[in-house]
């Protein structure tokens, strides 16, 4: 998995390519986008992993329990948090399950939430490692 | 100054602390709509509001429809800042009277701009020392002497108001709110000067509810003006 950095995003993700995993993160860019110092955009990126995973704990738990409102208040922290990082295709795909979830086809939300994950998990485990 | 920001997201919520703080602005952070009435009620400083709208409980949208409802909150500008980017909900909170409809991802530089717009159009609470001892050629101890006599003034009608408010008495005499009004023109408190001016020609009409709403907006200007004196006796 090669995550690069896009012209007007701050991370973007690569198909995987099932090798090599990069990661390089212009901290520099995204705390000038965000108006912070870059100490500060750890901290937030460290924010973003916990907060992320425990949304998506929230809305994996909404969606086995049919509980459409639970899941677009999940859904919809955890795009606003991505689309603070730039993270545009984590917070299109939040986006997705909260517009779903709010026309009552909570049901059609099981595969976008397993990709979340797995966006999900691929940063937490270059950021983390 | 302080701006009172109510978001849930914890990640929003520390970007526009950051930007705000940068910009030597106290801020003040609410998780919620009801977090956010509990700090209006607290904090008389607070000069503006920044809130999201989807949050549990009580929602931006309700939030704002209550705090333009409060006799002592409706004058506080608030400005929404969200990722709902529906024209509809635009619509509806610019109506409700928000300032600005800021859309999230936060824009740094649209933020400081917005909140420095907003605030620009705000009169002083207190003109600063230098500025009255100017005017009227006053030098530091007389100055210190003058404001500190107002200020215990300031005390003594805040207590009364808050006496009458919680008996839903009002009775404050015109020669009352003359007397402060010219007290306050003279340390530059041209916020409650308004207000008193305001009351002194107009409260005639009023019947006793709209006189007690009259009396919460005095009430909070004049804590704001105590806290500002106190700070810098």
């Amino acid at each position: 998995m090669v995550i690069h950095i896009a012209e007007d995003d701050f991370i973007s993700l690569s198909p995987a390519d099932g090798k090599n995993r990069e990661l390089k993160m212009n901290i520099r860019q995204l705390a000038e986008n965000l108006g912070l110092e870059e100490e500060e955009c750890l901290e937030l990126i460290e924010l973003f992993i916990e907060t992320g995973m425990s949304d998506l704990n929230r809305l994996q738990s909404a969606i086995q329990e049919g509980s459409a409102e639970k899941a677009i208040n999940a859904a919809h922290s955890l795009k606003g948090a991505a689309l603070n990082l730039g993270l545009t295709e984590l917070s299109e795909i939040a986006k997705e399950i909260e517009e779903k979830a709010g026309n009552d086809r909570l049901e059609r939300t099981a595969e976008a939430a397993r990709l979340l994950q797995e966006r999900l998990d691929v940063i937490v485990d270059l950021v983390r490692r | 100054m302080s701006i009172l920001i109510v978001e849930d997201c914890e990640m929003s919520g520390k970007i526009l602390e950051a930007n705000l703080q940068k910009l030597n602005y106290e801020t003040i952070v609410a998780r919620n709509g009801k977090e956010a009435l509990e700090c209006l009620s607290r904090v008389p400083e607070i000069e503006l509001v920044i809130m999201d709208i989807m949050m549990p409980e009580i929602n931006g949208l309700e939030l704002l429809a209550k705090v333009k409802r409060t006799p002592e909150w409706k004058d506080i500008p608030v400005i929404m800042c969200t990722s709902l980017a529906n024209a509809e909900t635009i619509r509806k909170a610019m109506c409700m009277g928000s300032k600005y409809y800021l859309m999230k991802p936060i824009n740094p530089k649209m933020l400081r701009q917005k909140v420095a717009e907003v605030l620009r159009n705000d009169k002083p609470v207190l003109y600063n020392e230098n500025q009255i001892m100017r005017k009227f050629g006053l030098d530091r101890t007389s100055y210190k002497k003058i404001i500190r006599a107002f200020y215990d003034r300031l005390r003594d009608k805040i207590n009364l108001l808050e006496q009458q408010i919680k008996n839903r008495t009002a009775t404050l005499l015109h020669s009352d709110l003359q007397e402060l009004s010219e007290s306050a023109s003279i340390v530059g408190a041209k916020r409650v000067v308004d207000i008193l001016d305001r009351l002194a020609t107009e409260s005639e009409g009023l019947e006793s509810g709209a006189l007690i709403s009259e009396y919460l907006v005095l009430l909070r200007e004049l804590k704001r003006l105590e806290q500002a004196i106190r700070s810098s006796l």
